[in-house]
């Protein structure tokens, strides 16, 4: 269905450095596919999706749409975007008009719908994304996770035989997270064709088809979520998915701001769809720092997410110690920790000695 | 109020009022007295290379009459005939002393015209060998009540290209106009002169600050309204022969008034005398036109203009947007009132333009400087994702600008929009100044004639208030329906 080769963009600073964005960029993609796009920032992972609707044209290379090189001088290119979806990071929905009227406004003035039929797909589309009860409120009234199934919908609307999402979960309050890519779930198991550049790794890994690992602007890997996630060829690959998210506190004095430590937990939680996982790590690190770890500041406490394999958790780290320091003066306490955690690894490092409850 | 009735306040400062009249019996006894007079007139030249009066120098001569009955002036000066007895009475002034020299007046052309300003120095002196001149002086200006006096009937007038004559001045017994005819001792005389060389005349009233300009653009062709003929203005002026002589008179108010009446009559008096006499309101009414003639095709013209100079700021090319940006800066830097006269008088005064396309023009091109900054900075406050969403479904640029882009930032523009419309509005009662007879106008002309200033000033505001106002709704509405 799209087959790009070479493609490049370069852009030029204004103190006229030239900065290559996309160096190289070559795949093959089939009716059908959802192909989620992963990779460190400023890889150029947005640019290439903007790059294959021409909203940034590329600097370079080819991009074969259905038989047909987009890039040739006098390609209709505004035909060529009714039938390439677009779904932003930041909505954009049309501001000036109702709900309703977002969705019907093109397929009226672009697809030449008489406004009853436009309305009544509308209202289909709206009812499959669960916003049919908003069609008269204006954008400014929505929620964001509302405004980008809003914006899903506006896309369908047209018809379009790829769907491009450009971080489309990004710009959400994590609990708004969940009804978008529900939202998008429903659409790939329809077969819709889908692009999707996102951070989500659990959502590519299960939804998607394939995954491209982009990095150095070009596609670095190439696989099925199992290849790239769990047997990744390159090491640059395998540093990002097997990353491992850490949030460290250096605990100097009993007298440490607990409520800055509670609350940025919570936002790594919710940053990580762990959200679940919340409770347990607050209760434990209450527990813990009342009792056990009460005497022995200064101490390392961490909190610690792995996207590939999905585990979270609560570790503590004291200095020149050699021996487990859990149950020595507090062994209620020590029960009851055990308690809210799946395991308890107690570990000797090379500083000192670790105490890892993994949730 | 009117000045009649004013007059006659118990106010304080009578007592004072009083003392200076008294003190005042002739030239010898102007020293540490306010003097009123016009600007541009013979008395401007007498009076303003003098440090030893309190100058207070006016563009009308009605605002000369409201300064000495209101007693911001202790003197006037001016013709001796400029107001007519019958008024004198009525606004409580009174002729304290005459001038010792006299003025001969006389038509003005520019200098080296012969066409005209020979036959008519011709005509005027067979008239005064004839008598006849004299006779005409006489009829108009001996006379008690020289408003009523009719013009002759001289038979249907010639056709052809017509004479442009602009008058400084409209008051009776010189030159005034009523119920749109030009009467009075010049008109009568250029009606003579039309009739003689078989040519019609065309009498234009011309504010005092602008009729050198005029006249030397080319925009009339004779110049009429007592203009003096002096030393000075031989230099830069060709006159026809002199067809009368000024008298300077000096006036001051008078003590003793004459009887006031009720409040409701008062009004009354006001009304029919600034509206219904001699059917005034007609000036008013074909003001009122002129002036939403003018603002409606500016604000089109300029809406249309600085969208425009809009897309030209926002061109990725450098230079365009240069040119825009020095249109903008250049328009906002110059006064309106001086851009206007020049492109009446330089710019456009070649091009046989009227004067009210004239004013549409430079009203909408000072507008279009203002409005395409507030079009730039309400397209700018689209986020540019809208564009994006509109291209990324499919729109090209132009209607991705016309569907999206245009309705948003059009309801963001529109309060400040509105302002600068309706300030625009109001900023057409310059106009005046390059003789059109607008609102403004409308009311010196009557104020001129009804010695009143109170009136036709509240009059006029009214109506202004109004019309801000509707063009205000008128823009709303606009608004909603773009929404639709």
């Amino acid at each position: 269905m799209i087959t790009i080769k070479h493609l490049s963009k370069r852009f030029t600073n204004p103190d006229n450095t030239v900065v290559e964005v996309l160096k190289d960029v070559n795949c093959e993609i089939q009716r059908g596919e959802v192909i989620s796009i992963i990779g460190p920032s400023g890889t150029g992972k947005s640019t290439f999706l903007r790059a294959i609707n021409l909203l940034d044209p590329p600097t370079g290379g080819e991009i074969i749409f259905n038989g047909e090189n987009i890039l040739d001088k006098g390609y209709p290119v505004s035909k060529l975007r009714q039938k390439m979806g677009m779904v932003f990071q930041s909505f954009n929905l049309f501001d000036h008009l109702n709900i309703l009227d977002n969705i019907t406004f093109a397929p009226i003035k672009l697809r030449n719908l008489p406004r009853e039929q436009a309305e009544e797909e509308a209202m289909t589309l709206l009812r499959k994304v669960g916003m049919s009860e908003k069609t008269s409120a204006m954008p400014s009234d929505l929620s964001g996770g509302q405004k980008q199934r809003v914006a899903i919908a506006r896309c369908l609307a047209m018809h379009p035989e790829v769907i491009l999402f450009d971080e489309p979960t990004s710009a959400l309050d994590p609990t708004m997270v969940g009804e978008v890519l529900s939202v998008m779930r429903q659409l790939a198991a329809e077969g819709m064709t889908m692009l999707i550049v996102t951070h989500e790794m659990k959502f590519a890994r299960d939804v998607s088809t394939r995954i491209f690992f982009m990095n150095e602007g070009i596609i670095y890997e190439d696989g099925t979520p199992r290849q790239v996630f769990e047997n990744p060829v390159h090491s640059a690959t395998k540093a990002f998915v097997q990353r491992i998210h850490k949030l460290v506190f250096e605990v100097d004095s009993p007298d440490y701001d607990m409520y800055d430590v509670h609350s940025q937990i919570g936002r790594f939680c919710n940053k990580y769809n762990i959200a679940a996982k919340r409770d347990a790590a607050d209760r434990i690190i209450d527990i813990m720092s009342s009792s056990v770890m009460a005497s022995l500041h200064p101490y390392t406490l961490r909190l610690t997410h792995s996207e590939q394999t999905d585990v979270t958790a609560v570790d503590y780290m004291k200095e020149n110690v050699s021996g487990s320091f859990l149950a020595d003066t507090d062994s209620q306490a020590a029960s009851a920790v055990r308690t809210l955690c799946k395991e308890v690894v107690e570990e000797r490092t090379s500083r000192g000695f670790r105490v890892k409850f993994i949730l | 109020m009117t000045v009649s009735c004013k007059n006659h306040n118990p106010a304080a400062g009578n007592d004072d009022t009083t003392q200076t009249q008294a003190a005042i019996r002739s030239e010898a006894d102007l020293p540490g007295h306010s003097v009123a007079y016009t600007s541009g007139s013979v008395y401007d030249l007498m009076m303003s290379p003098r440090t030893d009066i309190n100058k207070l120098c006016f563009n009308m001569q009605t605002d000369c009459i409201e300064a000495i009955v209101r007693g911001h002036a202790d003197v006037l000066v001016d013709d001796e005939s400029f107001i007519p007895p019958e008024e004198m009475a009525r606004l409580g002034i009174r002729l304290a002393f005459r001038g010792e020299k006299d003025f001969p007046c006389g038509f003005a052309f520019r200098k080296g015209e012969k066409e005209l300003c020979e036959p008519l120095s011709h005509f005027i002196d067979s008239l005064r060998s004839t008598g006849e001149l004299q006779e005409m002086y006489e009829r108009w200006f001996l006379c008690d009540t020289p408003s009523r006096v009719p013009m002759p009937d001289l038979g249907p007038a010639p056709t052809g290209k017509p004479i442009l004559v602009g008058e400084a001045i409209n008051l009776p017994p010189t030159a005034f106009p009523v119920e749109r005819q030009w009467r009075g001792l010049e008109p009568e005389l250029l009606e003579r002169f039309a009739h003689h060389i078989g040519r019609p005349v065309q009498i234009n009233y011309i504010p005092v600050g602008s009729i050198v300009a005029a006249l030397q653009a080319g925009n009339i062709d004779i110049l009429g309204g007592g203009i003096f003929i002096t030393e000075e203005r031989l230099k830069t002026l060709d006159f026809a022969s002199s067809h009368y002589s000024a008298h300077p008179g000096y006036f001051v108010k008078s003590t003793d008034g004459g009887t006031r009446p009720g409040f409701s009559q008062r009004v009354k008096q006001m009304f029919h005398n600034n509206l219904i006499a001699e059917n005034r309101w007609r000036y008013i009414t074909d003001g009122l036109w002129e002036t939403v003639k003018i603002s409606l095709l500016s604000i089109l013209l300029g809406s249309l203009i600085g969208a425009g100079v809009c897309r030209m700021r926002m061109s990725r090319r450098k230079w365009v947007g240069m040119i825009a940006q020095v249109y903008v800066d250049l328009m906002r830097g110059i006064p309106m009132l001086v851009f206007l006269m020049i492109m009446f008088y330089v710019v456009l005064s070649g091009t046989g333009m009227g004067a009210s396309a004239v004013a549409v023009i430079a009203f909408a091109l000072n507008f279009a400087a203002y409005v395409s900054e507030m079009f730039r900075t309400a397209i700018l406050s689209v986020g540019e994702g809208q564009t994006e969403a509109g291209l990324a479904i499919g729109f090209n640029r132009w209607q991705t600008f016309i569907y999206i882009v245009a309705p948003q930032a059009l309801r963001n523009v529109m309060p400040v929009y509105k302002g600068e419309a309706i300030s625009l509005v109001k900023n057409t009662s310059i106009v005046g100044y390059i003789a059109i007879q607008d609102l403004t106008r409308a009311s010196d002309m009557i104020r001129n004639r009804t010695f009143d200033a109170f009136f036709p000033l509240l009059t006029v505001t009214i109506i202004y208030f109004i019309l801000a106002w509707l063009l205000g709704r008128l823009l709303d509405l606009t608004v909603k329906n773009i929404d639709k």
